[in-house]
């Protein structure tokens, strides 16, 4: 649906999950957000793929029933590739966080997770490690600075809340397309809430802002939701 | 990370300290005891662990005690005792009230003798009259008296009618005791002088001449029933005497007996107090028994804490499938009928994952996790999860009070609060008409960090309740879990949350944290 950094080459994802249909699943919603996913079951030929396959960031699932486990691979992944690793885990305890990071992992998600929050992970780490190639978004007169979380218009700071934000930046990574309320909902509150007219509240108050300094770059598409159009 | 948690472990138990959950024979293996407590300074671990130490201990000693004692014996002894005592008890105050009764029959003989005795002085006098009646009618008919001879006679025969009906008043009486039998006994001499008496009274009536001549042995029957009647009066007298005081001295008796009888009864009552106190003993022991019933079900209960933690665990992954696929659809791009199906597909599995992140969570601070402290921006941290419930929720006005005297760092767990806090407000969007409020303000307490809102507020019934687990009080879509997890998760910190007057009032220990260096 977007490519996720505005870049022409997409971040590349290695992703080790046991569950079928978890790493089908989250590869296929990564995917459609424009990232490059290769899935394996298990550690296995785990050099094969970092050398063919040159990930960006891998995702490890920390239960693996059979092979070295997530903690193991985390370590091989990170002393023979350098890329950074974001660990999945169904094992929220405090212990498992923190072997998680001595074991060389970025940051980790528990399961079950919403894809809002997969994502702002993977760009997050993507960013510390310097593999996003791009981390600001220009659009016309708009600048957004994924590092500083600021956006600036006609070289004023806008004063935008987290989740004005974060819905910018939403839209302007899919520019030119058509997102609707529900995939915002999903993309922005990881539908932590539940109301459409949330998204319709915040649009209108991001509009607000941006239009003080400039004419209008979120369109209402009638029927099927907004579009940035810069 | 593990050295140091058995480091920590073993620093933290003093050798004389119980161990938890091994203090008797088989009395659980300690396993889950120490779970969820890795990383965490001996300090910490101490405290919140202490109480479950005082009960198992409790526990313990109880248990030897009823070893000594032979409990099924005491319990027949118990009923033994107790049932004697209430026997014997029965038994005395039963002839207590047959001796009432007894005095209650001696005291109305007595009167039966009293009125035979009237009777038969009342007989006496009627024995006098019919002798002066006797001669009034022979002198009326020889014309020596003012009254006619029919007058007199007249007389006789009111005066004989009282004497019979005095007699068969004393037979009616059936005395059996020597007075009864006395005057049975005088009875013929009586009826045979009132017969006697209207015999020569008729002939005075009619034939003059053969009434003087009858007189004489009249005369002798007279005299001789004089002496019976004053024997008779002189024993009857005597008898009634004997009687009365029979009846006095039955009463003493009586009066001893039920002396005897509560005594009896309070000597019952003192061995029953005396068993009360065994059985006070035996309850005690019966509690400890109850204590290791209790520690069982806790032990089921863990058990199925722990299947529960294992069925939540196992239902993640699935959850996740289920949810990633639903987004990747929806991202995806879809009709309007396949975007809501898949809005509401991806909301449901939401909802399941939160009922699952807080079972798992709610189990481990079942298990007693301590959330470690450290130095944190409270203004910031309420900020934070204020506007991030008002990006849920903007038809809501949000606001947050932070008092001036809330010190910039203080030492709390900044998880714990964040989760706590995101559940009180979570709990306030679902109840809020218009506004949420949020105070956070100093007191000699610690730090209060109060959530309301101006919904109904929580009627006084569901004050408690509101705490408990899966208790929904309002079907306004939560969990059940929302308030007891922010309570423990306050509790975690030596903290607590209440419900007061109008709002939810967390509060933690608010010791402001160390600088590291003057500044």
């Amino acid at each position: 649906m977007s490519s996720p950094s505005g870049s022409s080459s997409s971040p590349r994802l290695l992703m080790i999950e046991d569950d079928r249909s978890a790493r089908e699943s989250v590869s296929a919603a990564l995917s459609q957000m424009g990232y490059s996913v290769l899935g394996r079951p298990t550690g296995e030929e785990l050099d094969e793929a970092l050398v063919s396959f040159r990930p960006d960031l891998a995702i490890i699932d920390i239960n693996l029933p059979s092979g070295p486990d997530g903690f193991a691979l985390a370590r091989h992944v990170r002393a023979s590739a350098g890329i950074p690793v974001l660990f999945l885990t169904a094992a929220d305890g405090l212990e498992s966080r923190l072997s998680g990071f001595e074991a060389g992992g970025d940051d980790y998600l528990v399961k079950p997770f919403a894809m809002a929050e997969l994502l702002a992970r993977i760009r997050a780490v993507l960013r510390r490690s310097g593999r996003l190639r791009s981390p600001v978004l220009e659009v016309r007169d708009l600048v957004i600075d994924e590092e500083a979380k600021t956006a600036v218009r006609a070289g004023q700071t806008l004063d935008l809340t987290p989740t004005e934000y974060e819905l910018l930046c939403a839209l302007a990574r899919s520019r030119g397309k058509s997102v609707s309320k529900a995939q915002l909902l999903s993309l922005v509150w990881g539908f932590d809430a539940y109301d459409p007219n949330v998204v319709e509240v915040h649009v209108s108050s991001l509009r607000r802002k941006m239009e003080a300094h400039g004419p209008r770059l979120i369109h209402t598409e009638r029927g099927r939701g907004y579009v940035f159009r810069g | 990370m593990t050295s140091t948690r058995s480091d920590s472990t073993s620093q933290s138990s003093p050798p004389s300290a119980p161990t938890p959950l091994s203090g008797g024979p088989g009395a659980g293996d300690g396993r889950a005891v120490d779970a969820g407590a890795g990383g965490l300074s001996p300090d910490e671990r101490a405290a919140p662990l202490q109480p479950g130490q005082t009960r198992l201990r409790g526990v313990v000693s109880g248990r030897a005690h009823r070893r000594g004692l032979g409990r099924l014996t005491l319990r027949q002894r118990l009923v033994a005792v107790g049932g004697a005592g209430i026997i014997l008890t029965l038994v005395v105050m039963q002839s207590a009230l047959s001796g009432l009764g007894a005095v209650n029959h001696d005291h109305r003989t007595v009167d039966r003798i009293r009125q035979a005795q009237r009777l038969h002085q009342d007989a006496d006098m009627q024995h006098d009259a019919l002798r002066a009646d006797v001669y009034n009618t022979l002198l009326a008919n020889a014309g020596l008296s003012a009254d006619s001879s029919a007058k007199a006679f007249g007389e006789f025969s009111v005066h004989a009618d009282q004497f019979e009906q005095d007699l068969a008043g004393i037979q009616a009486l059936r005395l059996s005791g020597p007075v009864g039998q006395e005057l049975a006994r005088i009875r013929p001499a009586e009826e045979n002088y009132i017969a006697t008496g209207r015999h020569v009274a008729q002939l005075a009536l009619t034939d003059r001449a053969a009434a003087e001549a009858a007189i004489a042995p009249f005369e002798r029957l007279f005299d001789q029933v004089v002496g019976v009647l004053a024997t008779a009066t002189a024993r009857v007298a005597r008898e009634a005497h004997t009687a009365e005081a029979d009846a006095t001295s039955e009463v003493g008796r009586q009066q001893q007996r039920i002396l005897l009888a509560s005594g009896l009864a309070l000597a019952g009552l003192l061995a029953m107090a005396a068993m009360l106190n065994r059985v006070g003993k035996r309850l005690a022991e019966s509690l400890t028994e109850v204590e290791d019933h209790i520690e069982t079900v806790v032990r089921s209960e863990r058990r199925s804490r722990e299947f529960l933690s294992y069925a939540a665990h196992q239902l993640r992954t699935p959850i996740t499938s289920t949810r990633a696929t639903a987004e990747a659809l929806l991202l995806q791009g879809a009709s309007h009928e396949q975007e809501d199906l898949l809005s509401a597909l991806v909301q449901e599995t939401g909802r399941a994952g939160r009922l699952v992140t807080a079972l798992l969570r709610m189990a481990r601070l079942d298990q007693g996790e301590i959330p470690l402290r450290e130095a944190s921006d409270v203004r910031q941290l309420c900020r934070r999860e204020v506007e991030r419930m008002e990006a849920r929720a903007p038809q809501l006005r949000w606001v947050l009070d932070v008092d001036a005297s809330v010190p910039d760092r203080v030492a709390l767990s900044p998880d714990a609060t964040k989760e706590a806090l995101a559940n009180l407000l979570d709990n306030a969007r679902r109840h809020a008409q218009a506004a949420v409020r949020v105070r956070v303000t100093l007191a000699s307490s610690g730090l209060h960090i109060t959530v309301d809102d101006d919904g109904g507020g929580l009627p006084e019934a569901a004050r408690l309740a509101a705490f408990d687990r899966f208790v929904s009080l309002d079907g306004h879509g939560g969990s059940g879990l929302g308030l007891p997890i922010a309570r423990a998760l306050a509790e975690s910190q030596g903290g607590k949350l209440d419900y007061e007057h109008d709002g939810f009032v967390m509060t933690l220990p608010a010791a402001p944290s160390r600088p590291t260096r003057p500044s």
